[in-house]
């Protein structure tokens, strides 16, 4: 027993010092992403005045952009989604839906509400596709830029990968089914390549979390917090880790991740790189890792850039099933990019993707769960044995957890500068609770679900998306 | 090595004190922004109105000009910015008019003034103001900003000069397309376009610039000008420019400008012999073009290997009219039934892979292969015409 003891003091002693300076260099890391994030965001809102955005909607050469959205068992959300997306703002678009095998009545609701026929169109095979197309449709009255491709199921990359060849237009648009686009969205995402044509090759919008605002026809009208806690957790982590982390990722020229609920890319670069992985899970985030790997290879000059406003709104999980099967399945995507483009790791010729981004994610994005359940798992050990104080425990845990906490209240903070999107007082208060509330029970659990996600990857095991529940718009 | 107690206790205090200080500069920040927010609202709701009925070309007997001429200088900076966003979306008499307001506050002078300050950010609003007046005064001074060392600034000012629509300004707007100095060539082309078609006699010799953004960019402006005297030029363009942007804007402006001059070359520029990128853009121009010439050139095309190209020619001879139209339902009448199903691309894809399998020869497949693709691009576009058909 004291042979068990020394041992436990030991690794305590080793541990506790690495896990809490582990704790502090990831929490720094987030701050400084939010700080070079803030002054971003400062420069963009000064610019705003004389932005030109209606010079965008007006000019001719804004390029046209192909909306692609792929649709499985969406029946509750799709005619919302299309209809704001069919509403957006923009000179020259086309909306290209895959119904991908949906067993509930998505095509159904779309054929009714967009009164579609069956069509002819020659769908080319510039990306090598799994799945069979089962029937193409267009609006009757030909009133709607719609095409609707009904295909047996083979899964989100693969649908995406029919939706490219599809699509007629220069620039493509990735958007989730169940997500809401600001009138502005497309105009704001598209207007980088506009600025810079011959370098700029895809843009990723910010998503925000659509549960508990109000829609009607398909366009937010009132943004508020949902009343359930998970949901709320949720806008306080997507304000810290999408909003800001990814801006400050796009302004040091790292960003790796590029949302699948929201993403314009190059038609023809995203064609030349063989389109989306269909073996990979996260096969959003893949396709920007192989954009950045082959632009790199061939020395092209070149950028992704991240868009902070105006945004994507998407439903986030409100149950812990379901948001257990969606960290697992990020996770899981992450470690497969990992894994995938490992030799992009450390290596100068990649830049500040090879040197910079990727180490970042393999050290406090992969691992970072692993560490931290080891904290969880080794301060209850050491309590019970006996070799750990609990006020010494509860001080570290306080120092850890509070840290975490300043850095999302300091997202929020920014938020309230920059954008200021929850009006009432009320909805303020929540998010600031739940920027505290998130280091008790959720953060915990979702290191479980991403160890899973990590294990399922190195395993190799089939993988699986599992099931989104939705509520609708 | 322990963390020693009075390190964390300070560590806690620490972040529970920034905690707070977080929490109390976000109320007062809101507190602050719903004040102003207030305030602007107290400011502006009486004279709002008043700006709407300008806008909307209703202040018949001129009172709302009067009122809002006369306002206190506290109201007026609160509705400066309102009338500076109507100004950008209202024509005619309305703008008319609310230019004679703003000018009645100095908003000109103010503005002028501005463009020489330090701060980028004041120098572009300055800019943008001044393009939304159009005032002549200002083109001299913007033409300056074309070389400021902010890229903010460059922008707005092209983009005022184009407001503005001064064409002997044309020239001047070019070498900004390239260099130290760029602005995004959607500004300058959008500037450029403003000015109208007198400006396009000055674009015709950048088609020889030494630099290939302009060339490409002068290209693309002067066929959305539909510059029918920059025909000739451009098709030498389109047959000899050594870069292929260059050459693919050439096609696509000789599209839009419809010259008949320009059938040849682009039949030529859409053979199998050219470049990829340029075959679909030419093969569009044709249907463009407008000419019955065309069609024997881009029916042969919709058997093509190339999607672009075949999907491109088919909205061509739609684009075409009936003699188009009629060319694509003789193919899809001849083709074999079975060529044109659902989805025909994968039919005419699936006849190559049967064709393959085939012991039949060589130029009989081809022959094969080549009526199902056809068959299948007249198919869909004509099915596309059927659900546009009014």
């Amino acid at each position: 027993m004291d042979g068990l003891r020394d041992a436990v003091l030991a690794g305590l002693d080793v541990l506790g010092v690495f896990v809490l300076v582990y704790f502090l260099a990831i929490n720094t890391s987030y701050l400084v992403l939010i700080g070079i994030a803030a002054a971003e965001f400062s420069r963009y809102l000064r610019r705003q005045p004389y932005q030109g955005h209606d010079e965008t909607y007006t000019s001719p050469l804004t390029p046209p952009v192909s909306i692609l959205v792929p649709a499985y068992n969406e029946e509750l959300s799709i005619v919302g989604a299309v209809q704001a997306m069919l509403a957006l703002r923009y000179p020259r678009f086309e909306v290209v839906v895959i119904v991908d095998g949906s067993t509930d009545r998505t095509l159904d609701r779309l054929v009714d509400a967009f009164d579609l026929v069956e069509t002819q169109r020659v769908i080319p095979d510039e990306i090598p596709t799994r799945a069979t197309v089962r029937a193409v449709y267009a609006a009757r009255s030909g009133g709607w830029p719609l095409t609707v491709v009904h295909k047996n199921n083979g899964g989100r990359a693969d649908a995406l990968n029919t939706a490219i060849n599809v699509a007629r237009h220069p620039l493509l648009c990735m958007v989730d089914a169940d997500s809401l686009l600001d009138p502005d969205a497309l105009l704001a995402v598209a207007k980088p390549f506009a600025d810079d044509p011959l370098r700029v090759v895809a843009t990723g919008g910010v998503v925000r979390v659509v549960n508990g605002c109000s829609a009607i026809a398909g366009r937010i009208t009132e943004i508020r917090t949902p009343k359930a806690w998970l949901p709320r957790v949720q806008i306080a982590e997507y304000l810290r880790a999408f909003l800001l982390g990814r801006t400050g990722w796009s302004r040091i020229g790292g960003l790796l991740v590029i949302s699948g609920a929201f993403g314009l890319f190059r038609r023809d670069v995203v064609v030349d790189v063989g389109g989306l992985d269909p073996d990979c899970i996260g096969e959003d985030a893949e396709l920007v890792v192989r954009l950045h790997r082959r632009l790199r290879e061939v020395g092209r000059d070149y950028r992704i850039v991240f868009v902070g406003e105006p945004v994507s709104w998407t439903e986030v999980p409100g149950t812990v099933p379901v948001l257990g099967r969606q960290r697992r399945r990020w996770h899981r995507g992450l470690v497969e990019i990992l894994l995938k483009h490992g030799r992009m790791m450390g290596n100068p010729r990649y830049g500040r993707i090879g040197t910079l981004a990727l180490p970042y994610y393999l050290l406090f994005e992969a691992v970072a769960p692993i560490i931290e359940l080891a904290g969880i798992v080794l301060v209850p050990l050491g309590l019970a044995l006996g070799v750990v104080e609990p006020v010494f425990a509860l001080q570290l845990l306080l120092v850890a957890y509070g840290y975490a906490i300043l850095v999302t209240l300091t997202a929020i903070t920014v938020e309230e500068f920059t954008f200021r999107r929850y009006h009432r007082w009320q909805d303020l208060l929540v998010i600031m609770l739940a920027a505290t509330a998130e280091n008790f029970g959720f953060r915990q659990l979702t290191a479980w679900w991403r160890v899973r996600g990590a294990w399922q990857a190195l395993r190799r095991t089939k993988s699986d998306w599992g099931v989104m529940t939705r509520t609708g718009f | 090595m322990r963390v020693s107690e009075s390190l964390l206790v300070v560590s806690l205090l620490a972040v529970l004190g920034v905690c707070v200080l977080l929490v109390i500069v976000t109320a007062v920040r809101r507190v602050w922004g719903i004040v102003a927010d207030r305030r602007r609202e107290r400011l502006e709701k009486p004279v709002r109105p008043l700006v709407l009925m300008m806008a909307a070309d209703s202040d018949d007997d001129g009172d709302a000009y009067e009122t809002l001429a006369a306002v206190p200088a506290a109201t007026w900076n609160a509705i400066e910015p309102l009338v500076v966003r109507v100004l950008g979306k209202v024509r005619g008499d309305a703008r008319g008019a609310l230019i004679r307001l703003l000018e009645s506050h100095g908003a000109a002078e103010r503005a002028l003034a501005r463009l020489g300050r330090f701060g980028a950010v004041g120098r572009a609003r300055a800019a943008e103001t001044l393009g939304l007046l159009g005032s002549a005064d200002a083109v001299a001074p913007l033409s300056e900003r074309l070389g400021d060392r902010s890229s903010d600034v460059r922008e707005v000012a092209a983009r005022a000069l184009g407001r503005i629509g001064d064409p002997s300004v044309a020239a001047s707007l070019l070498p900004v397309l390239d260099g130290a100095h760029r602005v995004p060539a959607t500004v300058v082309v959008q500037a450029l376009l403003r000015l109208g078609p007198p400006a396009a006699p000055a674009l015709v010799p950048a088609l020889a610039d030494p630099s290939d953004v302009v060339r490409a960019e002068v290209a693309e402006t002067l066929g959305l000008l539909r510059a029918v005297s920059a025909a000739q030029p451009l098709i030498a363009v389109l047959a000899g420019d050594p870069l292929l942007e260059v050459r693919v804007r050439a096609a696509r402006a000789l599209g839009l400008i419809g010259h008949p001059a320009a059938l040849l070359p682009l039949v030529a520029a859409v053979g199998r012999g050219s470049p990829a990128g340029l075959r679909p853009v030419a093969a569009t121009a044709l249907g463009e073009l407008g000419s019955a010439e065309a069609v024997p050139m881009l029916t042969a095309l919709l058997g093509d290997e190339s999607h672009a190209v075949a999907d491109a020619a088919s909205l061509a001879l739609l684009h075409l009219g009936p003699i188009g139209r009629a060319a694509l339902e003789e193919i899809a009448r001849s083709a074999a039934a079975g060529a044109a199903g659902t989805s025909g691309g994968h039919e005419a894809d699936r006849a190559d892979r049967a064709d393959r399998a085939d012991r039949a020869d060589r130029a009989d497949r081809a022959d094969r292969a080549d009526r199902a693709r056809r068959a299948a691009y007249a198919g869909a576009a004509l099915s596309a015409a059927r659900l546009s058909a009014p």
